[in-house]
């Protein structure tokens, strides 16, 4: 015998409505396949509750679903609920909800955490934890680091794009945000290491413009860097 | 790319996202209507309950705090509003009416067994149910909630979950011994 607590038989049949809709963890589950195995009496009742569970799932499948009306009423409640944002400032609160310390907003941590997580992997976190609120509103500009070049770019991000999305499209193209917000809502990115050709430049806008689910704008940074 | 997690929309809803809430919204709206409806039993109620829920939704995303699932959160402001209106006067006697209609329409044993079709017994067999039985039953069996999740949204002991589920399959069993469906349990 090991030491798992014994369970006795109805203990068992009262967690089998959950093993039928595979919500038990991981040991109690183990505990219910093994006394399945061996208990007939436990095997009808799993029947049973399978036969439950079909009335129960059927029974509400056969309820419908709301008209489309409902759904219409609800966002035009909302809509005249929200407060009117210009979509620049959209992009704004759509990057500073997700890293601490930028907003004061409750946000779950497990989602900061996992956010986090994704700008790290993609190599961004340095670039954006440089960011103090303080210059958060003034665009702060990079001063150009030393040895570093690299195609300078404008962007601004679809307020809906994940962050995920945005990690995936930087890494893609070897770039980073250097800067930003900008005036606008831009962001400036460094692509590269080194200098490119005019038509690495216009595949590189290409490439970015054709993420049209992640990139609202793109151009090249015509200016001195 | 994979879809947005319920708690990365819960993130950028509270940063006023409208987009996010459409899909929140397309996502989640029918199993809260359903939920919603099995209690209040009225459609034009549900719907304008559901729209309830995801006001509250929209406004209190900022307090999410994830310590349980953004459904589980959701069916808990939709049981709250439900319940809220089943209190109003107007909708107090509702239940009980089409309870009693629909328990007309599965007290005929003849109808039933016409039927041979042990899923439809059951079906109707669940809808005479007490609102507490009908209503544990539903969340376990098709809102597929942990026994944990069930205790937070109903406000009970996790072991009172489980009495509970017990008793409303008992009380099933003897509703189904009732329409001429032996189950030969418990």
């Amino acid at each position: 015998m090991t030491d798992e607590v014994q369970m006795d038989g109805r203990e068992i049949a009262d967690l089998l409505p959950w093993y039928a809709s595979g919500r038990l963890a991981g040991r109690e589950r183990h505990r219910v396949a093994i006394a399945l195995a061996s208990d007939p009496a436990l095997q009808r009742e799993l029947a049973l509750i399978l036969e439950e569970q079909t009335a129960s799932i059927e029974g509400n499948e056969a309820l419908g679903a709301p008209s489309r009306a409902a759904a219409a009423r609800f966002f035009a409640v909302l809509d005249a609920e929200r407060p009117a944002k210009t979509p620049w400032f959209d992009v704004a609160d759509w990057i500073a909800i997700r890293v601490p310390g930028w907003r004061p907003r409750a946000i779950a941590w497990g989602t900061i955490a996992a956010a986090v997580l994704v700008l790290a992997q993609a190599g961004v976190i340095g670039e954006l934890l440089s960011w103090r609120p303080k210059t958060y509103a003034l665009s702060s500009v990079e001063p150009s680091p030393g040895g570093r070049n690299g195609a300078i770019v404008l962007v601004a991000f679809e307020p809906a794009a994940s962050v995920a999305a945005v990690a995936q499209l930087l890494q893609a193209n070897g770039a980073s945000i250097v800067a930003g917000p900008l005036p606008g809502g831009l962001y400036r990115l460094r692509v590269g290491d080194r200098p490119l050709a005019k038509a690495d430049v216009d595949a590189l806008m290409m490439r970015l413009k054709a993420q049209a689910n992640v990139i609202r704008f793109a151009a090249p940074e015509t200016g001195p860097d | 790319m994979h879809a947005a997690s319920d708690e990365s929309l819960i993130t950028r809803i509270a940063s006023g996202e409208r987009a996010a809430m459409q899909v929140l919204f397309a996502r989640h709206h029918v199993r809260v209507f359903r939920f919603v409806l099995r209690m209040v039993r009225s459609e034009a109620l549900a719907e304008d309950l559901i729209s309830d829920v995801f006001m509250d939704v929209w406004q209190q995303a900022g307090r999410f705090e994830g310590r349980s699932s953004v459904s589980t959160w959701m069916i808990g402001i939709a049981r709250f509003k439900a319940l809220s209106a089943l209190r109003k006067p107007t909708h107090r006697s509702l239940d009980k009416e089409v309870l009693d209609a629909v328990k007309d329409d599965a007290d005929n044993p003849e109808e039933i067994q016409q039927k041979h079709d042990k899923s439809d017994i059951l079906r109707r067999c669940i809808e005479q149910l007490s609102r507490e039985h009908r209503e544990i039953i539903d969340l376990v069996y098709y809102h597929e909630m942990s026994i944990e999740e069930v205790a937070g949204i109903v406000a009970i002991p996790e072991n009172t979950v489980k009495t509970r589920l017990f008793y409303a399959r008992k009380r099933l069993a003897e509703i189904a011994g009732d329409n001429g469906l032996d189950r030969g349990w418990p």
